[in-house]
C-alpha cells in the first residue's frame, strides 16, 4: 500500500453548546496556523447539532507524504501560535480521534 | 560510531483514558516491533517527586537512522496522536520541564543496562565553565557508591536538535547535561546519596536541575540489539 498522499482526519467531539465556538476558533486560528505551516485544508464537516447527542467536526489535511508532513510538523510546533490554538481547542472538544489516511489499494483487490 | 542517545519524558494527564496510555505504554516500549531503527527502547514510570511520570529512553545508530525513524508513518500516525497538544487523542499534559526530547551524541551505547535494573538521571543546567568539575563530582559519585553500576555524564545536544540530532535550530535548552546512572535494583536507584547536591550547588545555574528513577521496562529487540551494538563497538557488556 502506497503511503501517500496523506489525509490526515482529525474527528473532533463536542457538546452541541460547544459546535460554533470551536467551528470559530478553527476558522480564526486553528486553520490559519495549519495552513501557514504548508498543510492543505481539503474539508470542514460537522454533524448537526439537534440530534441530541454529540457533535462530531472532522477536519481533514493533505499533504505529500510523511518526509513533507515532518518538516510541516516542525514548522506548527514551533509557532506559537499553535500552542495557544491547541490550549484554546483542548478545553473544547471532550474527545475524538486522529488518523490518517492513505489511498486504499483498490486496484489490488482480486 | 556516534550514537544517539534519546529520551522524551512526560507528564500524563491523570485523567486519560487506562486502555490508551497501556497502548501508548506499549508502542514506545516495543517501538522496534514497528520502526526497526529505535535501538534499546524501554519506558520508566518515575518515582521521584518531580512532576513528570512517564520516560521512554532509547537510542539510534546514528543521525541517518535517527531521520528515518522521524518521518516513518509509525510516529505520525501513533506517537504524535498521543502526545501534540492539537490532537484530540493527546494523553499527556504540558508541563515547565522542557523535557519532551532530550539526549545526547555518545561513542556506542554506553548507556545500556540489563533488562530490570534501574535508571537514575540528574538534569542540570550547569553554569559556563563548570562541566569539568561537575564531571569529576559525578566520578568522584560513582567511586563513592558501588551500587551506582553506571555513570555518563553528556551535555543535551538533543535539546536543541530534535530534527535530526545534529543541525542546532533553537538557541538554549532548560537543561544544559544529563547524568545517566544505572543500579541493579529501584530500591539502590532511590536510595542514591544526594550528598554531592551540596558541592553541585555553585556549579548549577538558578537551582535549575531534577532527579529522575525508574525501573526499566524493556522492549522488543532489548537485551539482543544491545549486545550486538555493543560488541560492534569494541564494548563491554555491562
Amino acid at each position: 500500500m502506497d503511503l501517500k498522499p496523506i489525509h490526515i482526519v482529525d474527528t473532533l467531539a463536542v457538546t452541541p453548546d460547544k459546535q460554533m465556538a470551536l467551528l470559530k476558533l478553527l476558522k480564526e486560528e486553528g486553520i490559519p496556523v495549519m495552513e501557514k505551516a504548508g498543510l492543505e485544508l481539503v474539508g470542514c464537516y460537522s454533524t448537526a447539532p439537534s440530534l441530541g447527542e454529540e457533535v462530531l467536526i472532522q477536519v481533514t489535511w493533505k499533504c505529500a507524504d510523511h518526509a513533507t508532513f515532518n518538516l510541516m510538523r516542525k514548522e506548527f510546533v514551533t509557532d506559537l501560535d499553535w500552542w495557544a490554538y491547541s490550549e484554546k481547542a483542548s478545553k473544547l472538544w471532550h474527545g475524538g480521534t486522529r488518523r490518517f489516511f492513505y489511498p486504499a489499494p483498490l486496484e489490488e483487490v482480486a | 560510531m556516534t550514537m544517539l542517545r534519546r529520551y522524551e519524558i512526560y507528564s500524563v494527564d491523570p485523567n486519560a483514558p487506562k486502555d490508551l496510555l497501556a497502548r501508548m505504554d506499549e508502542s514506545m516500549r516495543h517501538a522496534q516491533r514497528w520502526i526497526p531503527e529505535v535501538l534499546h527502547s524501554a519506558i520508566g514510570m518515575n518515582k521521584s517527586p518531580v512532576g513528570l511520570h512517564f520516560v521512554w529512553e532509547h537510542g539510534y545508530e546514528d543521525s541517518e537512522a535517527y531521520k528515518r525513524y522521524m518521518v516513518h508513518p509509525f510516529h505520525a500516525n501513533v506517537y504524535d496522536r498521543y502526545l501534540l497538544n492539537d490532537s484530540p487523542e493527546r494523553l499527556v499534559t504540558n508541563n515547565p520541564y522542557d523535557v519532551g526530547l532530550v539526549g545526547f551524541n555518545v561513542e556506542g551505547p554506553q548507556y545500556f543496562l540489563p533488562s530490570g535494573y534501574a535508571r537514575r538521571v540528574v538534569m542540570a543546567r550547569l553554569k559556563k565553565g563548570t562541566e569539568d568539575a561537575f564531571r569529576a563530582l559525578t566520578e568522584k559519585e560513582k567511586a563513592a557508591n558501588p551500587k551506582m553500576v553506571l555513570s555518563l555524564l553528556a551535555e543535551n545536544t538533543f535539546g536543541t536538535r530534535w530534527m535530526d540530532g545534529v543541525t542546532k535550530m533553537l538557541d538554549d535548552t532548560t537543561y544544559s547535561h544529563i547524568w545517566e546512572q544505572g543500579y541493579k535494583t529501584l530500591a539502590d536507584a532511590e536510595a542514591a546519596s544526594t550528598a554531592w547536591q551540596k558541592e553541585a550547588a555553585d556549579m548549577i545555574e538558578d537551582g535549575k536541575m531534577i532527579e529522575l528513577w525508574y525501573e526499566l521496562e524493556t522492549g522488543h529487540g532489548y537485551d539482543n540489539d544491545a549486545a550486538a551494538a555493543m560488541r560492534s563497538h569494541g564494548l563491554e557488556h555491562a
